[in-house]
């Protein structure tokens, strides 16, 4: 009778154990996920801006203005052919 | 006796009792159950969806387009679509007033929409608008209201690409050009996972910590298109078009090493960013549009005559007195030009010289030499909607068919098909199929003696070389082509518009660029190939040979001596 009362007791105390691991795990789970949840966000908005400065800068490269550019404020041009000068070895 | 009598009254009273409970937990059982599921339905049925159990979409975007530097040319862009449940927002219109503000809609127009269409699960109001609109929207925390991510395709270049690229549709499938023909590759799936959500319809947890289904990305696609030679070429194109009021214009580059197609431009073109409204400019001309070529095909008579040995590039043809008459029609030269020989035969492009040619070989061999150059078939580039071209089979020729085929009449060409065909010259005679993927470079095979590869080289070198002035020409560069102007059939005949084009290649030493211009009738005064396509030709031809570090092999100006250090000795003028 003895060691029954003996094992049900560590039965029990083994049980609260296990359930307060669980409520803490559970509560550990909540917080991960909110983690996760915000890193997710987070890479989302990332993609969202890398995506945003790729088309600014594709248009800020674009040829048509690169041209625009060269030609009206630093006042470049293609040199005329006869302007070519060509280097042999 | 009374014992057991009154052990038997008791029994079947108990009996009652225990038939009277059990009847009395049945009713129970049937008034909750009815007054769950009849009467309580809508309730329990949209606090059951409130606290949902969901599988749902894991957008993924779509690969995007890059030119072979890397250079984008179609990208997505996460965008954020609005959508309602109808059934949750008719009793907060006031609130629908502001979200119609926020997003631009009518708000009478968005109520009767959410009145009318109560039942529907979920609808979209507004698609793909920008994560900051989005947040305005968050803001006003509206029950039934949901987001979804979305993506929306840009194109940097812009009309300089619109037709070789295409377009996708708002379901981002693509419906034109590349987007179409590789959508299987640039299309990602769409994974699937399942969780709780809450009252608002926000995730609350994730159910499985493996997907359901994983998402895959599209995957990005690296075309062998230059863009800033697309974009030379583009501008070129455009200017001759406009300049010579022509209805139409296609130009393609292709890199004679590998087939691959460097450039590809076509007039009239659309804002892929904007409507599709134009149907004129959607199609990629230079794949789908097919025409008769005209003199452009006469080298590849000429190859015919070489290869039945009879012909050398020196051989003589007598073509006056500048008409012929064949079959009951009369063939016109420009001038009567007396004995030719066949390289005076292109370079004067007599048709009278490459009828005399081939109409002393047989059918037979002049349609074989066009179908090993690839006319009448598709070129191989695998872009969707590529035409084939038309060649007709010998067997249906009569001998004016036959005198006409040999100067470019009678066939229909598309002008990818014209750059594939003369890369053979500059190719040492194997033939490849061209190519839009960086670094996927079809196997070539060899349809042309290279002895006479080499002898045509030679021959369309001429026809630009010993014209001074030709507007093909380019300083310091050899450069071997051909022109061609074509009347443009019209129904029961030729009309008076004309196909102006030039194809040609160089440096001609060591072929690198082949380049094709066709200009559909201009209308100005000048129609002749070599007036309207070949300067859009030269322009082009001149990009290209300086962004790819072509080295010149023809220094005949200016020479500046450089010692193995690289210090130069002077410059001379060496005129």
């Amino acid at each position: 009778m003895n060691w029954q009362n003996g094992l049900t007791v560590v039965l029990a105390l083994l049980l609260i154990v296990v359930l307060v691991n669980y409520v803490y795990f559970q509560n550990e789970t909540r917080k991960l996920f909110a983690a996760t949840q915000s890193i997710e966000k987070e890479k989302l908005d990332l993609n969202a801006e890398w995506a945003r400065l790729q088309l600014e800068k594709s248009t800020l490269v674009a040829n048509n203005r690169i041209e625009q550019v060269a030609r009206e404020e630093l006042n470049m041009k293609l040199p005329e052919d006869e302007q070519v000068l060509v280097i042999v070895r | 006796m009374r014992k057991s009598q009154h052990k038997q009254v008791n029994i079947s009273f108990r009996i009652a009792i225990v038939m009277a409970f059990l009847l009395c937990c049945f009713v129970v059982v049937v008034v909750r159950a009815f007054s769950i599921q009849v009467k309580g339905a809508e309730f329990y049925q949209s606090q059951g969806e409130k606290r949902h159990v969901r599988e749902v979409e894991i957008p993924v975007s779509r690969g995007s387009i890059y030119d072979r530097n890397g250079e984008p040319l179609a990208l997505s862009t996460a965008m954020v679509s609005v959508g309602i449940v109808p059934g949750q927002l008719l009793d907060q219109f006031s609130k629908v007033e502001q979200l119609a503000e926020v997003l631009e809609l009518d708000a009478d127009e968005l109520k009767q929409i959410i009145t009318s269409r109560k039942d529907r699960q979920f609808l979209f109001i507004k698609r793909r608008i920008t994560p900051m609109l989005a947040d305005q929207v968050k803001a006003l925390n509206m029950k039934g209201v949901e987001f979804r991510t979305e993506f929306k395709r840009f194109y940097p270049t812009g009309e300089i690409l619109a037709n070789v690229v295409g377009f996708t549709d708002v379901e981002d499938v693509g419906q034109e050009g590349l987007e179409r023909t590789y959508d299987n590759w640039l299309t990602g799936s769409t994974g699937k996972k399942t969780v709780v959500k809450d009252l608002l319809g926000q995730v609350v947890a994730d159910i499985d910590v493996d997907e359901l289904e994983p998402a895959k990305p599209g995957k990005d696609l690296h075309l062998s298109l230059d863009r800033r030679l697309q974009y030379a070429a583009y501008l070129e194109l455009k200017k001759a078009v406009y300049k010579h009021r022509a209805t139409s214009g296609s130009a393609v580059v292709l890199d004679v090493k590998t087939g691959e197609i460097l450039a590809m431009v076509n007039q009239p073109s659309f804002n892929p960013n904007g409507s599709k409204e134009s149907s004129e400019g959607l199609r990629n001309r230079s794949v789908t549009d097919i025409y008769e070529p005209g003199s452009v095909m006469k080298p590849f008579a000429v190859v015919a005559a070489l290869e039945s040995a009879e012909y050398t590039p020196q051989s003589v043809v007598n073509t006056s007195p500048g008409e012929y008459k064949v079959d009951g029609y009369i063939i016109h030269d420009f001038r009567d030009y007396g004995e030719l020989s066949l390289v005076d035969i292109l370079v004067k492009s007599s048709n009278i010289g490459v009828a005399k040619l081939v109409l002393d070989l047989g059918k037979e061999h002049l349609w074989d030499v066009y179908h090993r150059f690839g006319f009448g078939q598709s070129s191989g580039s695998g872009f969707m909607g590529e035409s084939a071209g038309y060649l007709p089979h010998f067997d249906r020729w009569r001998t004016a068919d036959h005198a006409a085929l040999s100067r470019g009449y009678g066939l229909s060409v598309t002008t990818l098909q014209l750059a594939s065909a003369y890369s053979v010259f500059a190719n040492q005679g194997r033939y490849r199929a061209p190519s839009f993927i960086k670094g996927n470079i079809n196997e070539d095979k060899a349809i042309l003696d290279p002895m006479i590869a080499s002898q045509l080289t030679d021959m369309l070198s001429h026809v630009v070389m010993d014209n001074e002035g030709h507007k093909a020409f380019i300083p310091n560069y050899t450069v071997a082509g051909k022109t061609g102007t074509a009347r443009i059939a019209d129904k029961g005949g030729y009309s008076d518009s004309y196909m102006s084009s030039f194809v040609g290649f160089s440096p001609v030493s060591s072929p690198r660029l082949v380049v094709a211009v066709s200009i559909n009738d201009p209308q100005g005064e000048d129609y002749y190939g070599g007036l309207v396509a070949a300067p859009v030709f030269t322009e082009i031809m001149k990009t290209g040979l300086r962004l790819l570090n072509v080295p010149a092999d023809q220094v005949s100006r200016t020479l500046v001596q450089a010692d193995a250090e690289g210090e130069f000795e002077g410059a001379d003028d060496a005129e």
